[in-house]
């Protein structure tokens, strides 16, 4: 069965570039330019339809990352908040908002590395 | 028998003489027959004669005084029944009534147990009754008056055992007579070490030296010791030979007492002028005499042996002109109307050198209120008068400072009441502030927002005695609250003790907005690098996928991958990417050389609705993947001289803001003219722009809120407001 992936970036031309790429490695990709598009997607699909990973840029205009993190948190904890995250960022280790972030997810700086993506998508969908 | 009567006779006629000499009467009492015989002498005692009286035991006894009869009686009687003789001194009124004392002694004869006769004898005793009477009179008067007087009075024999001891001698030493009448003198009364000298006195005494004087120490009873000036004589015997010793003494314990302290007053009042530098003077106008203490000549310098300088002429030298004027002025005054006078004088050493000294005077009155006598003091303060000055200078000094110091100043005491404020402070705040408590007028000077810190802040300086610091905003004249540090140091005295605080303000305000612009620059920069490697790395991000996207196809040998529309979108990509890269670094330094003024521009004649449309026509596709659609106004055409490559940025700016934050709704440009000016506007329907980031968006960079409508690097913005006036129309909210 093909698996489902959720990218939420703001960069149109990063987001392009990322659903090609994991297009192409035979993921299902949807996506989603901030925090509100991605949780207007997420509430409409049924629950064997939800992605088996989450791609999330953490600074986006209209939602952001931790706005949308705190939100499936606060209002889906029991299907959409147990995703796994798979957190992009450009920013420097010392600013990454590790507090915010749940214990289901992991940080890639960016520019990211399509290699280790593709492995932590791997790992994090097998079960 | 002739012979034999005439014999007796003679003897009759001797006794008779003999009794006549002796004053001594005799007379007989027959029992048995109970008659009287007197013999001539006896009627010549009691002023009577035979002829005139005839003695009978009855009428006999009627002679002596009444007092005396029952005396007379009772022996009598006693003589006749018991054959008991008597002696008795009478009291007897003669017959011609004139009272004298007589001593009557009795021979009794006795036949078978029976008194049968008494013989007896009267003698006139009146004239030495008299003398004996006249000699108890004396010592009894003696003796009171060595009772009664205030001396000491001890009699001592020649070894010195003490015979009388008067009563002022029991009240000094607490001895009574009864108890030392009999001892020796010097075993009792005498401190050791004056024992021998006292001796030596008693001794002399003894020889013949008397009267003499001494003084010496008499020991009481208690231990107390009293200080006695003695008299000392001595009494002879009929030989002329010293019997007895006399001391008379005067207590004069307080009196030396007195005596030694008020030496010791006049040397203390000595040494107080010479240590107080104040001397003591007398003045009587009349004789122009003048009395001064040596403290006055050492003030003034002059020999305290000469007699003191009087008044009226020689005093003109001590003085200065003026002091001199002021002194006879003060002195008139008192002369007419009896106030004291205080001066401050200047005075002249002999040798020319001038010095300060307080004078004093004050009028002394006689019975009849008359002013005679002038006295009072002078006082060297010319110590005091330098340091005076010192002060004064130094405190003149210090306000010519504290008035001529950037800041403003201010004094207070050491509970918190100001007492004075430079004029800097009242030019600054543009009024008198009152000096005294800080009241309400005078807290309105502190910005609201400091005023309770600040409050505290010089409460607890105020209760601690610690330093005054603290950064508040300050008033000025026209109202502008301008930062300042205020400060206040305690100045305290030589004990350490709090006198009053020594303020200032000094009015950093540019240096504090210097600062935080400074610190606003800094944050900014931070926030530039931060924002810049982000943006950075999106492209790069990009770049990287796409390299890794065909590498991964590669390794996989999907043929796929070679298709032209396939490396066509790649190369396109990557030329979008670069060309994003370049764009972000030219507008990084656009943003330096902007802020440092060196962006230059090329002027050259355009069409502005052209330059529009194909930046629309270029951003195209990135339009369409949004779903924005653009619709452009205008009004003719709009020819002008333009940095096209400028408009180009700024219209590629506000357009792909729109994009981003526009919710993929439709996107109006306008082009209009007014007043040879063309008006630009893009309006998008998106989020807008919160009121209070209006102001700030167009700076170059700002915050991160990127869940705000906010450019992430913010040179697009502001590169609009460089390169165009920018009006700002943008709400949050709208809809």
């Amino acid at each position: 069965m093909e698996r489902a992936l959720l990218i939420v970036e703001d960069d149109l031309d990063l987001l392009d570039s990322l659903g090609m790429g994991l297009e192409s490695e035979g993921y299902k990709v949807m996506k989603a330019s901030n925090g509100q598009q991605a949780l207007d997607i997420l509430i409409n699909l049924l629950p064997n339809e939800l992605p088996a990973c989450i791609i999330l840029d953490l600074m986006m205009p209209i939602m952001d990352g931790s706005t949308f993190l705190r939100t499936i948190a606060r209002n889906h904890p029991n299907d959409l908040a147990r995703i796994p995250i798979l957190v992009t960022t450009a920013r420097g280790s010392a600013s990454i908002p590790y507090q915010e972030l749940p214990p289901n997810s992991e940080v890639f700086r960016k520019p990211v590395d399509l290699e280790q993506l593709i492995d932590a998508i791997d790992r994090h969908t097998k079960f | 028998m002739h012979r034999a009567d005439s014999a007796l006779e003679h003897l009759n006629t001797v006794l008779e003489k003999c009794q006549a000499v002796a004053e001594v009467g005799g007379w007989e009492i027959d029992v048995l027959n109970n008659a009287v015989y007197w013999t001539p002498e006896t009627y010549r005692i009691f002023e009577t004669s035979p002829a005139e009286y005839s003695p009978s035991m009855k009428s006999a006894i009627q002679f002596f005084a009444p007092e005396c009869v029952p005396t007379v009686t009772s022996a009598v009687r006693d003589a006749i029944q018991d054959g008991k003789p008597f002696s008795l001194e009478l009291k007897l009124i003669t017959a011609k009534g004139r009272k004298i004392w007589v001593k009557a002694s009795s021979e009794i004869v006795r036949e078978n147990g029976r008194t049968t006769k008494i013989y007896g004898a009267f003698q006139n005793i009146t004239a030495h009754k008299g003398a004996e009477r006249a000699l108890k009179l004396e010592r009894d008067f003696t003796k009171r008056i060595l009772q009664t007087i205030g001396s000491l009075v001890i009699i001592m024999d020649l070894d010195s055992k003490i015979v009388q001891f008067n009563t002022a001698c029991e009240v000094a030493t607490g001895y009574a007579a009864d108890e030392v009448i009999g001892k020796p003198f010097f075993e009792y009364f005498l401190i050791p070490e004056q024992k021998e000298a006292v001796k030596k006195v008693f001794s002399n005494l003894k020889a013949g030296q008397f009267p003499n004087q001494y003084e010496n120490y008499l020991v009481a009873k208690t231990g107390v010791k009293r200080l006695i000036s003695w008299s000392n004589t001595a009494m002879l015997d009929d030989k002329g030979e010293v019997q007895y010793v006399i001391g008379t003494g005067v207590d004069i314990t307080e009196r030396k007492q007195a005596e030694n302290s008020l030496k010791e007053s006049e040397s203390e009042l000595r040494e107080a002028q010479r240590i107080g530098r104040f001397g003591s003077w007398i003045w009587h106008p009349a004789t122009d005499e003048v009395t001064w203490s040596e403290e006055c000549y050492a003030i003034m310098g002059l020999n305290p042996n000469l007699p003191a300088p009087n008044f009226s002429q020689e005093h003109t030298r001590f003085y200065t002109h003026e002091s001199y004027t002021e002194l006879t002025k003060a002195v008139q005054k008192t002369l007419e109307t009896g106030t004291p006078y205080i001066l401050e004088l200047e005075a002249i050493y002999p040798n020319g050198g001038k010095h300060w000294i307080t004078a004093r005077g004050e009028a002394v009155r006689d019975s009849n209120g008359r002013i005679t006598t002038f006295r009072g003091t002078i006082q060297d303060i010319n110590e005091k008068r330098i340091a005076e000055q010192a002060l004064r200078k130094s405190e003149e000094r210090f306000r010519t400072y504290i008035e001529a110091m950037p800041q403003s100043a201010f004094i207070a005491d050491s509970k918190g009441t100001l007492t004075y404020f430079n004029q800097r402070f009242y030019d600054y705040v543009g009024y008198k502030v009152k000096i005294g408590e800080w009241d309400s007028r005078t807290s309105s000077i502190v910005h609201p927002d400091d005023l309770e810190r600040t409050t505290k802040a010089w409460s607890d300086s105020l209760l601690t005695g610690q330093p005054f610091s603290i950064v508040y905003r300050l008033r000025r004249r026209d109202g502008v609250y301008r930062w300042h540090l205020g400060r206040a140091t305690p100045v305290r005295d030589n004990n350490g003790e709090l006198q009053e605080w020594l303020g200032t303000n000094t009015d950093i305000h540019d240096q504090k907005t210097i600062e935080e612009k400074l610190e606003s620059a800094l944050r900014a920069r931070d926030d530039f690098i931060s924002i810049a490697s982000h943006e950075l790395k999106t492209p790069l991000s990009s770049l990287k996928l796409q390299g890794q996207i065909f590498m991964r196809a590669i390794k996989r040998g999907d043929p796929l991958i070679y298709l032209p529309q396939r490396i066509n979108a790649m190369v396109e990509q990557y030329d979008r990417q670069i060309h994003r890269l370049v764009r972000l670094v030219d507008d990084m330094l656009d943003v330096s050389r902007i802020q440092s003024g060196k962006l230059t521009v090329e002027m050259k004649p355009a069409c502005l609705n052209e330059i529009v449309s194909e930046v629309v026509e270029r951003l195209r596709p990135q339009l369409d993947a949004a779903g924005a659609s653009v619709h452009i106004e205008h009004q003719g055409q709009l020819d002008g001289v333009w940095d096209r490559n400028r408009i180009e940025q700024v219209v590629t700016n506000l357009l792909t803001n729109a994009l981003k934050y526009g919710k993929q709704k439709p996107v109006h440009i306008k082009l209009e003219q007014m007043n040879g000016r063309a008006i630009l506007s893009v309006r998008d329907q998106g989020i807008g722009i919160a009121k209070e980031n209006q102001a700030s968006h167009f700076q170059p960079i700002r915050t991160r809120d990127f869940s705000q409508r906010s450019e992430r690097l913010g040179n697009g913005a502001f590169h609009c407001t460089r390169n165009c006036r920018i009006t700002r129309r943008a709400d949050l909210g709208r809809k």
